[in-house]
């Protein structure tokens, strides 16, 4: 569905955010996780043809996505972490918009806003963040598109709309989506995501799905703080661990922990994953 | 499907255009009635007779929305404004053929429809002979040329590249560029005809006729500028701005 050939890109300072990185992405739900900087949204603005690559190319569904043509937009739509919206409804803003996205459900789209509690018919501008926000979301998964792009989609939302976010995503995702969550609140969306991308200094450190980590790598709550760990973090019960899983154990891919080993420990993760 | 031009995607991204423009060309509408009832309003009344020409500010005001429209009816284009703006799945050529029949067409009939109501509605407030000024004053049609829509190609042009108060931006520049243009008018006439520079680059703004009485030699030149100006830039500002949409990144 997508694929990124040989990307280079950097801002006007110069500081490069990708360095010749190459790397596809199908049907799943990608978590796709780094470090304040790394280029997580600068990636999703490449993918949807808001940025444009200084060297290599991008290409959704065999559509070059700097050319941004109807063709390739009407498959994919993105969620920007902020946004401004016009002074409309959600109601109005689906009726005009949902037009050019030919397998927008408009019975979808009243079913997530009733799950959302959002009143379709109230003006946008006078809602909270947090209500536009799911008012938004309720209408990009309506689209039916089969690429969502969701920079920090949990981000704004109270605690029981994120459990009813998590619900819906679930629901709504099919083997012919591509759904690419950028986040940082891993634990809204931790049994959710799979693969998962982890980007680091103008390179991808990972990009694997949790049955590849977890054959690799083993992940532990134990009494005491193992020795041979790669990334040992202190919790109430003890200490949480990665290890190489060099007996094939079976374990719970922890996120969060996964990502600190990584970043601690990144010639070995890159070493693992081939990335 | 066709990716430079599908009629129907057209039609619904007009659509969608015209329901977010709408309270801004209700703005141009009242602004401009709204000076012609303070010019009415002036002539009534003998005690408020400050500003006999008061009503010329109304053909000056539809102008100036004509030309500075592209600066103050969109939104800022930053992340927050532009993200759904170019994920639309419409093509550069159908935002530009948008920009075309908003600016072009729209707002500039709007601008005359309401000036040509106003002018024919005229005669029931003010008395005759003001009726007669009045029809004299508000001949916009007379005003609207190519260069009007030259000055309004360079504003849009200037929302592109300057983005953050390109209202305030766009107006300095040009008149940096004319005193560039001003100054180098003034050496090239000096050095090739050996004569001095009689007019102001200001001038160019004049029609032709205005030139026949200079017989300086320097006459060819502004006519060469003049016809320039008024034909080739505003086409060619357009064709700019199409692959400044191509361009565009947010």
């Amino acid at each position: 569905m997508i694929n990124i050939t040989n990307l280079s890109f950097n801002y006007k300072n110069n500081l490069p955010i990708f360095k010749n990185v190459s790397f596809s992405m199908k049907n799943g739900i990608y978590g796709l996780l780094g470090e304040n900087g790394v280029g997580k949204t600068t990636l999703l603005h490449i993918i949807s043809g808001l940025r444009f690559p200084k060297n290599g190319n991008c290409r959704v569904f065999n559509y070059e996505s700097a050319q941004r043509t109807p063709a390739m937009l009407s498959q994919l739509y993105f969620l920007p972490d902020e946004f401004h919206t016009p002074s409309m409804s959600i109601g109005s803003y689906a009726k005009y918009n949902a037009v050019f996205y030919p397998h927008f459900s408009k019975e979808q789209f009243n079913s997530y806003l009733n799950e959302f509690q959002v009143d379709g018919d109230k003006n946008m501008m006078e809602m909270s963040f947090g209500q536009r926000k799911k008012a938004m979301i309720a209408f990009a998964l309506a689209l039916n598109t089969p690429i969502v792009l969701l920079d920090e989609p949990t981000n704004g939302l109270d605690i029981p709309s994120k459990a009813q976010f998590r619900s819906i995503l679930s629901s709504l995702f099919t083997e012919d989506k591509c759904v690419i969550i950028s986040t940082h609140q891993v634990r809204d969306l931790e049994n959710l995501i799979d693969p998962i991308i982890i980007l680091d200094q103008n390179q991808v450190l990972i990009n694997n799905t949790v049955e590849e980590i977890t054959q690799k790598l083993y992940f532990s709550r134990t009494p005491s703080k193992p020795q041979d760990a790669l990334y040992t973090e202190q919790i109430l019960q003890g200490y949480s661990s990665v290890q190489i899983n060099e007996i094939q154990q079976e374990s719970t891919l922890n996120i969060e922990v996964l990502f600190n080993a990584a970043i601690s420990n990144k010639a070995k993760m890159r070493e693992l994953f081939n990335a | 499907m066709n990716n430079t031009f599908d009629l129907k995607r057209f039609m619904y991204l007009e659509i969608y255009d015209f329901v977010k423009s709408k309270n801004q060309l209700l703005l141009i509408v009242a602004s401009i009635v709204i000076l012609y009832v303070l010019a009415v309003l002036f002539d009534s009344f003998e005690n408020f007779n400050f500003f006999p020409n008061f009503i010329g500010l109304v053909p000056l005001s539809a102008l100036a929305a004509i030309i500075i429209s592209p600066c103050i009816l969109v939104p800022k284009l930053d992340k927050y404004t532009g993200t759904f703006q170019y994920t639309l799945p419409v093509s550069n050529f159908e935002r530009l053929l948008s920009f075309v029949l908003k600016y072009i067409v729209i707002i500039p009939l709007l601008c005359l429809s309401t000036v040509f109501v106003l002018k024919s509605i005229s005669p029931l407030f003010v008395s005759e002979d003001r009726a007669i000024l009045y029809n004299k004053v508000l001949d916009l049609e007379m005003n609207l040329n190519f260069l009007v829509f030259g000055f309004q190609a360079v504003f849009l042009l200037g929302y592109f590249y300057f983005r953050k108060l390109a209202i305030i931006k766009v107006p300095v520049t040009l008149f940096l560029f004319f005193i560039l243009l001003q100054t180098v008018s003034m050496i090239t006439v000096k050095y090739l005809m050996n004569t001095d520079i009689s007019y102001s680059i200001f001038n160019l703004l004049q029609p032709s006729e205005f030139y026949i009485q200079w017989m300086d030699g320097s006459n060819s030149i502004i006519s060469i500028c003049n016809a320039i100006l008024r034909l080739i830039i505003p086409f060619g500002i357009w064709v700019a701005i199409y692959f400044k949409l191509k361009e565009t990144e947010i």
